[in-house]
């Protein structure tokens, strides 16, 4: 009954289920002194949980009934799959943004090999080779939308 | 006011849409799209901004591409090149228009205005997503396709061929579906809807594949009818016989009592070099086998259905005023009751009674 709870029809709770949820928050109550008393309690935390918040999370789950979805009208389901389409081409164009900058950079660098190539084949192979055992490249930093205006230090 | 709505109707979306009325059509509230009240929804108003800019950038590029595809014609470019573009244009049309809301809605409720590049690419996604599914599963499961034809040839047919009986012009039949031979008395409707080719030739092919072979106890297939050098095109999917080359008249279904449900299959063939070949007057016998036919005029199956019928009293009518035959009784003749008496009374057994 308490797993159905929230399906359950019918917006007023019956006199059994309001004296089960009375039974039910006395008993929670209950152990709740007694866990703080013994310290532990199977499966849970050692210290004291007499927080409010779990009970008035346990009631929203369990007890209260589930709100309906949102119904639209045929006009503002069509405003909304405008909205969804328009927010698809804005990410689109977004991405295609970001992706032509990352291909122009890898671009970049391997005109860059290739020109060292040309010119020097001691640096070339200076350049190619890859540090052993690497874990992570000495350079990574988390990834951020604002990097700072001074991104390194070349005097240090 | 409904008979200029209707005309209005038939001159954008054809005759499929205008025939019907609309409360018989489709099981919607509006019959044309109205557009959402701007003012409402402050998102939505940039929204339609945001994909109205969207479209106009997209159209420019597709001019640009289709002038692009107009000089690589005109100058004489490699056929891969020119298809190249022109796929390119047509993709960018498409994308000029898919975010609009009236297309959408148009095509969820059936209206396609098949010369708009953004209306041909729907239905071929509404036709691809099940009928082509369910044709290829009938074809299979009914075995049409190893029987009439080399599935490996056929593969995923291109273009969408639909098949409406002369009486009920706004129903397709369904693949497979079991019809009574009467309804297909007078010869049936074709439209091939192409997605993609321009205006080629096209045979028209009927066949039954399950016509009684009596001197070695098997069926064999026989051609119903035949129609060469038929255009189709993006724009033209209705099959007019008048312009094709008939080279056997349409002969309605005939299945013969006690045979068992008879397939009827209609294939469109492409006619060779891309559809520009124009088959000459020959003689086609009725007792032909399509793959041989296939084989003499160099044909490429484009779209191809199929279905099913059973003997009715009216078949024996197409027998005598039709083909001028006798109808043919394969059916188990009834057998003789030893256990009845001339009276129609059961023979007493027991004699002491």
């Amino acid at each position: 009954m308490s797993a159905l709870g929230r399906f359950a029809a019918g917006s007023s709770l019956s006199t059994s289920r309001r004296a089960w949820i009375g039974r039910a928050s006395k008993a929670a109550k209950e152990t709740v002194k007694r866990t703080a008393a013994s310290g532990t309690r199977a499966g849970g935390p050692s210290h004291q949980t007499s927080d409010a918040r779990y009970e008035m999370m346990k009631q929203i789950l369990f007890q209260e009934e589930a709100r309906q979805p949102p119904q639209l009208s045929d006009e503002d389901m069509d405003r909304h799959m405008t909205i969804l389409r328009a927010q698809k081409i804005y990410r689109m164009g977004e991405s295609a943004k970001r992706r032509s900058e990352r291909e122009g950079k890898f671009e970049a660098m391997r005109r860059a090999y290739d020109a060292l190539e040309a010119l020097d084949e001691r640096l070339f192979d200076g350049a190619c080779q890859k540090e052993a055992n690497m874990t992570f490249p000495r350079q990574m930093r988390v990834a951020t939308e604002t990097p700072p205006t001074r991104v390194w230090d070349y005097l240090k | 006011m409904n008979a200029a709505r209707s005309a209005l109707t038939l001159a954008r979306f054809g005759r499929k849409a205008a025939g019907v009325p609309p409360q018989f059509r489709l099981l919607r509230q509006q019959s044309t799209y109205a557009r959402p009240a701007a003012g409402v929804n402050p998102a939505y108003d940039e929204s339609v901004k945001l994909i109205d800019a969207y479209a106009t950038k997209k159209r420019a590029e597709a001019e640009l591409a289709a002038k692009e595809l107009a000089q690589a014609e005109g100058s004489g470019a490699s056929c891969e090149h020119v298809s190249a573009l022109k796929k390119k244009w047509f993709d960018l049309a498409v994308e000029a228009d898919i975010n609009d809301s009236e297309v959408l809605w148009n095509a969820k409720n059936g209206l396609f205005d098949l010369t708009r590049p953004v209306y041909l690419h729907l239905k071929e996604q509404a036709w691809r997503g099940r009928p082509l599914e369910i044709l290829m599963q009938r074809l299979l499961q009914m075995y049409v396709l190893p029987d009439l034809l080399d599935p490996r040839d056929v593969g995923t047919p291109e273009a969408q061929l639909n098949l409406t009986l002369s009486g009920s012009p706004d129903l397709i039949l369904e693949p497979g579906s079991i019809i009574s031979p009467s309804d297909a008395r007078e010869q049936l409707e074709i439209e091939l809807v192409k997605f993609h080719e321009d205006s080629r030739l096209h045979t028209l092919v009927m066949v039954d594949l399950d016509e009684p072979l009596e001197a070695q106890q098997t069926f064999r297939e026989q051609f119903h009818w035949v129609v060469a050098n038929l255009p189709f095109s993006k724009s033209q999917s209705k099959a007019n016989t008048a312009d094709g080359l008939v080279l056997l008249p349409y002969i309605p279904p005939h299945p013969a009592r006690g045979t068992p449900a008879h397939r009827y299959a209609v294939v469109l063939f492409e006619q060779g070099e891309g559809g520009l070949k124009r088959l000459e007057a020959t003689n086609v016998s009725r007792d032909s086998v399509l793959r041989n036919f296939v084989a003499q005029h160099g044909l490429r199956p484009a779209g191809i259905s199929f279905f099913r019928a059973s003997w009715t009293e009216a078949v024996d009518d197409i027998y005598r005023d039709v083909l001028k035959q006798t109808p043919p009784n394969y059916g188990v003749p009834p057998t003789l009751r030893s256990d009845i008496g001339p009276d129609g009374r059961k023979i007493n057994v027991y004699k002491n009674y």
